[in-house]
């Protein structure tokens, strides 16, 4: 398949040079991986709603309405939250982060030494006249960029109240 | 002649995205982390205007949203895993437990492995916790900083993460009236703290329109 791309027929987006037409018909290829992609996008949607619904479903059947803030928490099914002490407890929390940071780094040593390579590469100065692109697809990448960016933020804020809800709800 | 290299604002730019990231997925900092990424990206632009070659804004933004998400898991899945009988841990996860997801509080701490009551949802746990998430933040390490093997892992995990999204739903989803349906936010209050951690189905379709050759250091 075919990634040059005529540099006078670029146009510029939020993520640089694209081109402004790919004739698809001449590459069954990139009509094929078009509808793939496009496919990809679609199922990625339903397949959120549709586990929702189910979700949702499923609350009213068990009654818990539609499942907005009605649930309820299981009585006597919390133990008692003792641990082992600042000392024990600041040493467990030491133990796994020296463990995690050991384990991103078993992985750091190990993902980049399994680099692909596939016959003869090109050449920088040959890449640097690509697009980024095989298949255009701006807005497309625009609708993503903004998922990426809501959700990104989600998680941050999600993350960040979940523990002094938890605190002012629940006591320490 | 263009070269392979990144600039020196480039790179003090990916640092400073690097802590953000790594703030946000602390959970507790992640308004500031939050802060410190957007200044990662104003970073960017500048080295963008001092003529620096900067990647394209959608592989930044990818990078980053897949290192938060994997980070904000990989942490707090650690916990449950390592340091369940901590208090500071069974006070985060069994309040987790009553507001979000009831497996973490029925039956806490009553399995072999600790943690969550749920041996399904232990199994997911350690698969992420050893395998998927660290090498994700990996990977989207290397795909920021467009190595090849960065593109490649990033292409693996995103595809399992993509299939771990559906064989975690059916986990949760079977066991209904233990897990979203014992907690005070119910199904909604499940979707609204998770619908976040989407970046497998945002980044998928994506992937497969991108030229792989530009990932090439």
């Amino acid at each position: 398949m075919s990634t040059s791309v005529d540099s006078a027929t670029r146009d510029v987006s939020p993520d640089g040079p694209i081109p402004r037409q790919v004739d698809e018909s001449q590459s069954d290829d990139l009509r094929r991986r078009r509808h793939a992609v496009n496919a990809l996008a679609s199922f990625g949607l339903l397949f959120f709603v549709g586990w929702i619904s189910v979700n949702v479903t499923q609350a009213v059947v068990q009654g818990h309405g539609l499942g907005i803030g009605d649930g309820h928490v299981q009585p006597g099914q919390v133990g008692a939250q003792s641990g082992h002490g600042w000392l024990g407890g600041t040493v467990a929390l030491a133990a796994t982060t020296a463990v995690d940071a050991l384990i991103i780094g078993a992985w750091a040593w190990l993902a980049p030494r399994l680099r692909i390579v596939g016959g003869k590469e090109p050449s920088p100065a040959e890449v640097a006249q690509e697009s980024w692109y095989v298949l255009p697809i701006p807005k497309l990448t625009l609708a993503l960029i903004g998922v990426g960016m809501a959700c990104a933020a989600g998680v941050s804020v999600c993350g960040a109240v979940l523990f002094p809800v938890i605190l002012i709800r629940y006591g320490w | 002649m263009p070269t392979n290299a990144e600039g020196p604002l480039v790179r003090k730019a990916d640092r400073v995205l690097l802590v953000g990231c790594l703030l946000v997925g602390s959970q507790v900092l992640g308004p500031i982390g939050l802060v410190i990424l957007i200044a990662g990206l104003f970073l960017l632009r500048r080295a963008k205007l001092a003529g620096e070659e900067v990647r394209p804004l959608a592989v930044t933004v990818f990078g980053v949203f897949s290192i938060v998400d994997a980070a904000t898991n990989f942490l707090g899945w650690s916990i449950d895993t390592f340091a369940h009988d901590t208090h500071l841990g069974q006070v985060f996860m069994n309040g987790f437990g009553r507001l979000v997801d009831g497996g973490y509080y029925v039956h806490y701490n009553d399995l072999l492995l600790g943690g969550t009551g749920v041996a399904g949802e232990k199994s997911w746990q350690i698969f992420c916790v050893f395998g998927l998430f660290p090498l994700r933040i990996v990977a989207s390490w290397g795909f920021m900083k467009l190595k090849r093997w960065g593109f490649d892992m990033m292409l693996i995990t995103t595809w399992i993460y993509a299939i771990f999204w559906f064989g975690y739903l059916v986990n949760i989803s079977v066991d209904f009236e233990n897990r979203m349906g014992a907690t005070v936010f119910g199904v909604v209050g499940w979707w609204v703290f998770d619908i976040w951690y989407i970046t497998p189905f945002v980044i998928l379709p994506w992937m497969y329109a991108v030229n792989r050759r530009k990932w090439n250091r």
